[in-house]
């Protein structure tokens, strides 16, 4: 379809079309509309970003200063929220990969109340970031209704400080209540690849004498497994940046990570510089893991093919 | 075309078993936590504390929404949050949809616009607002009592999603529909005003959805910039933080009133594919 037939003098429209090639690149209106987002982004965006790297490496008198840099990577807070915030990622997105799959697994098999069942799955999604966020403060709190429950129970002594600070409890809590907003993501995009595979696949795999666990492990995962990757890759970068979640249930000194100790030293001492520091070193982070996301997911698409 | 797939020639009873009771715990890990919301916000303060907590109050009250009607200027901070969001909202659609639409059109250049919104939606907001309070701050839109800043900064995230909805859904309009039009005398602009865009109106309506709660929700820019006129989100989180959870639960409540709302009057709008064989192959 790539081959051009010259157009016939006096008619616009050729059937193989270079009237869309020319005639739209032709109008200068449709590049200013095309246009007109990009110099949003670049005052909205990479403006106040070139401002940060500005403001992290010059002093007061406007001369360049590393004093700024030296100060944050001595600073604890910080340098705990390294280790947070790739920690998180990690569990956060192996979590994910498990039950996404598994639900998605689930789900392809069920026959009744298909639309109900997927609208209850991604209730936590669906929810305002800061509402889930408050259902789950009063869940796992002390006084809360999960404790509330184990007190009914079985007595006070089997109440548990899902949120005490300094605990890996309380660390697997909040990852916990943030992938399971965001497992919906993974469990939706794993589902419509699953069924968009013709159901002859497991028809023939049965009828070769495959088990239903062989069908799942052998059949139906190899094929989604380029779904479940691309979902995993952008999973993981948006994961890099947990701000809410670990602020809200627990606070900033409990478990900082990179976004809340940029906020804590805007809001605490007002510290500009210290606050973009914090706020570039996750771009920079965010930069490299997209980079290598990106790199599997091309990496992925080249081996399959 | 598709029908459902059989894993297996004899269902196990035990499996149904295991996928019925798999979906019990599914119903209530989803849909008793928001619903403890609203008991918290109707259960009296001080019946909130007790421990252990039962299911259903013994009680109920509006105790926290009269003290949340006479300690804080509860209009301003609904009609604020309210403000932005179809502020954002309409910005947000009159600049992308035609940014869209010609970025399609223009098929190789486009694609870097394309490709331009979806890298500006990977930056988190902290990265952004800090700076952008500095440059807020002398233009006197920092914490403005109407949001103006605010909604520049949901600008960031409301305006590539815009761009990127517009740019999938005239992607799938043959743009044969608008070479006619033009052929038949009209103009550029009014090519995409009366043939492409009343087209994608499913999409439009979609994309004002998104966008609205996309600026709604938000919670970290408003936490930046919306220092005392505060919006919906940060104002739950203060009342969190201060242990206000009846309170911050009932600003729950009302957050869920107008997401709930947008969607049940746009649901009708959201007809697709309405030229499906509006063009002829041939």
């Amino acid at each position: 379809m790539n081959h051009r037939e010259p157009t016939t003098p006096g008619r616009l429209i050729d059937p193989t079309r270079p009237f869309s090639t020319n005639y739209w690149t032709q109008r200068r209106l449709v590049f200013l509309l095309a246009a007109a987002p990009a110099v949003g982004y670049l005052l909205l965006q990479f403006w106040p970003l070139g401002r940060a790297l500005g403001s992290a490496l010059t002093d007061e008198a406007g001369d360049w200063t590393t004093a700024h840099l030296t100060r944050v990577w001595g600073d604890r807070l910080f340098v705990r929220s390294l280790g947070y915030s790739l920690l998180v990622p990690v569990v956060s997105v192996g979590l994910e990969a498990v039950v996404g799959l598994g639900m998605a697994l689930w789900f392809y098999e069920l026959r009744r109340g298909r639309f109900f069942w997927r609208t209850v799955a991604i209730v936590p999604f669906a929810l305002p970031e800061i509402v889930y966020l408050l259902t789950m403060k009063l869940v796992f709190r002390q006084n809360g209704y999960l404790n509330s429950a184990l007190w009914h129970g079985g007595g006070a002594d089997w109440t548990v400080g899902w949120l005490e600070p300094g605990r890996p409890l309380m660390t697997l809590v909040v990852i916990l209540v943030d992938a399971w907003r965001v497992t919906p993501i993974v469990f939706l995009i794993v589902l419509t690849a699953l069924e968009q595979l013709p159901v002859s696949y497991v028809e023939a795999a049965r009828i070769d004498g495959a088990g239903p666990w062989q069908i799942r492990a052998r059949v139906l995962v190899p094929l989604v497994l380029p779904a479940l990757l691309v979902a995993l890759a952008l999973r993981a970068v948006d994961a890099f940046r947990i701000f809410a979640t670990p602020l809200v249930l627990v606070g900033v000194e409990a478990m900082p990570v990179l976004t809340s100790v940029a906020y804590h030293y805007k809001a605490s001492a007002n510290d500009v510089p210290a606050a973009n520091i914090a706020a570039l070193t996750l771009a920079l982070g965010l930069l490299v893991m997209s980079l290598t996301a990106w790199a599997l997911v091309w990496a992925g698409r080249r081996f399959r093919a | 075309m598709n029908g459902f797939p059989t894993l297996s020639a004899r269902r196990a009873p035990r499996g149904w078993l295991i996928s019925a009771l798999g979906l019990a715990l599914l119903l209530i890990v989803n849909t008793l936590p928001p619903l403890l919301v609203v008991r918290q916000a109707l259960t009296p303060p001080d019946e909130a504390v007790q421990m252990p907590l039962r299911l259903l109050p013994e009680s109920f009250s509006l105790q926290n929404l009269t003290s949340l009607w006479t300690t804080e200027p509860l209009l301003d901070r609904v009609t604020l949050s309210l403000g932005v969001a179809l502020a954002t909202t309409l910005l947000a659609l009159v600049m992308g949809f035609p940014a869209g639409w010609a970025a399609v059109r223009l098929a190789r250049a486009g694609r870097t616009i394309a490709s331009l919104s979806l890298i500006s939606r990977v930056l988190p907001p902290i990265v952004i607002a800090i700076p952008l309070t500095a440059i807020l701050i002398p233009l006197g839109l920092y914490d403005h009592p109407l949001g103006l800043g605010l909604v520049l900064a949901h600008l960031t995230i409301g305006l590539p999603f815009a761009v990127l909805l517009a740019y999938a859904a005239f992607r799938d309009l043959p743009p044969e529909l608008e070479e006619s039009a033009i052929v038949n005398g009209c103009g550029t602009f009014e090519a995409f005003w009366r043939v492409a865009l009343p087209s994608v109106r499913g999409a439009v309506a979609g994309a004002f959805i998104l966008v609205f709660l996309l600026s709604w929700d938000e919670f970290a820019y408003a936490l930046l910039i919306q220092l005392t006129n505060r919006t919906l989100p940060p104002l739950i989180y203060y009342y969190t933080n201060y242990g206000e959870l009846g309170v911050a639960s009932t600003l729950a409540v009302m957050m869920l009133v107008p997401a709930v709302l947008v969607i049940a009057f746009l649901q009708g709008l959201m007809t697709r594919g309405p030229l499906a064989g509006g063009v002829r192959d041939t």
